[in-house]
């Protein structure tokens, strides 16, 4: 019996507050804009609190060292010419070009996104969200941890970059030379 | 199955390792350890069901569940064996069809000879077929202490290092209270008669000596008396005198 009581409070003040939310919303043009600001667009900086976490702690998972990392592929970026695109950078690759991981990070998205075609997301250390776009295969697993260095996937011709933080675009010519 | 949720209790420690877990982005390593861990425990509750042993509570903590017994402590030894090897073969099976990388990291951990964890159980089983009951409450704690130590010299993790804390606390009661088993031990052996496969013959009514399925003679004045009487008299006198 005080279970069901306990239930049904919970469902009551739930309904309660997203209805608060959802009459505010209608009410006040504000509001909105800032909830959805928030909700949809500022992300929690998972890989900064890791790194932080890291450096004074220890590791942040129990058994990490003893699991055996892959074989290693340790690469720079390269390209042979650059120039705007969108929101980012256009980089010219090879045919086939394994593209490695520029800055280590928290995996966020794989998917598809206009004019960007198969999309990785790496939330960098510094909070900063890494877009590599047109991207042919994609090697890393969502919500892992990547390091720099290591194999993202492959493209051919172009790769795209884009760099966000908190919705706002940052210019690529702070990361790429 | 309301029964069963009561019976479920989520130690304060799974929910500040959540807590790490979530804030640095290894939520799915958190899922799969949890998914890890249930499945390990489910076997020892199914073990458990079949045996009809009773099921006091299931704590489930970040590193591994603890199933709690209330149950006598003269239960035949297969049966706690097999009840102890079906969570660690539960968890082999799991690997078919669930891949993760941190599987054999757990089950390792949890064949440490640290007391509440597996390995430590089979320690404590197999001291009571080869030594007596008592003794095997001392071996086994006090290589759960050493390893504590070592592992935590050894390897350099808050979690681990919050979850050996746990352990070294609940190693430290139950050896407190290893005299209060013993007497439960000896109560229940004068109580009721359980299937025993072999009998020996103590001399010097030293009852610390007595063994586990094992049926005993004390020899007094040149008399061999079964463990029965002895104990039912050696028990009255030992409340008298406290």
């Amino acid at each position: 019996m005080i279970d069901i009581i306990k239930f049904l409070f919970r469902l009551i003040t739930t309904i309660l507050i997203s209805l608060i939310i959802l009459i505010n919303i209608k009410k006040d043009v504000n509001f909105k804009n800032k909830f959805y600001e928030i909700v949809y667009e500022n992300n929690f900086d998972f890989a900064y609190i890791n790194s932080l976490y890291n450096k004074y702690f220890g590791g942040s998972i129990p058994f990490d060292k003893i699991i055996m990392t892959e074989p290693v592929f340790k690469e720079t970026l390269n390209y042979n010419s650059l120039e705007p695109y969108y929101d980012g950078a256009k980089l010219s690759i090879e045919e086939n070009y394994l593209v490695p991981i520029i800055n280590s990070g928290l995996v966020v998205y794989i998917g598809n996104k206009d004019n960007y075609g198969k999309v990785v997301v790496i939330e960098q250390e510094d909070g900063v969200d890494c877009w590599y776009g047109n991207l042919d295969t994609v090697n890393v697993k969502l919500y892992d941890y990547v390091e720099s260095g290591s194999l993202l996937g492959s493209a051919s011709n172009n790769l795209y970059l884009v760099y966000k933080d908190d919705g706002g675009v940052i210019p690529y010519e702070k990361y790429l030379p | 199955m309301k029964n069963i949720y009561h019976k479920l209790y989520f130690h304060p420690l799974l929910y500040i390792v959540a807590m790490v877990m979530i804030l640095t982005g290894n939520m799915k390593v958190f899922t799969e350890f949890m998914i890890i861990i249930l499945f390990h425990e489910l076997g020892h509750i199914l073990a458990a069901i079949i045996f009809k042993w009773n099921i006091n509570r299931v704590i489930i903590l970040p590193l591994g569940c603890m199933t709690e017994f209330r149950e006598e402590l003269n239960r035949p030894i297969y049966q706690e064996l097999i009840i102890l090897l079906m969570g660690p073969l539960f968890q082999i099976i799991l690997n078919i069809f669930f891949k993760s990388n941190y599987n054999y990291p757990l089950l390792i951990f949890n064949l440490l000879p640290i007391y509440p964890l597996d390995g430590s159980k089979f320690i404590f089983l197999f001291w009571n077929i080869i030594g007596s009951y008592y003794y095997s409450y001392i071996v086994t704690f006090i290589i759960s202490y050493i390893s504590i130590f070592i592992i935590n010299i050894y390897y350099h993790n808050l979690i681990i290092l919050l979850f050996s804390i746990y352990l070294l606390t609940t190693s430290i009661t139950i050896y407190k209270d290893r005299y209060n088993y013993f007497y439960k031990f000896l109560y229940e052996r004068s109580n009721k008669e359980y299937p025993y496969y072999c009998s020996i013959i103590i001399y010097n009514q030293s009852i610390k000596k007595m063994k586990r399925s094992v049926k005993h003679y004390f020899f007094i004045n040149n008399n061999l008396i079964s463990e029965r009487i002895f104990l039912k008299t050696r028990l009255n006198l030992t409340r008298l005198n406290i």
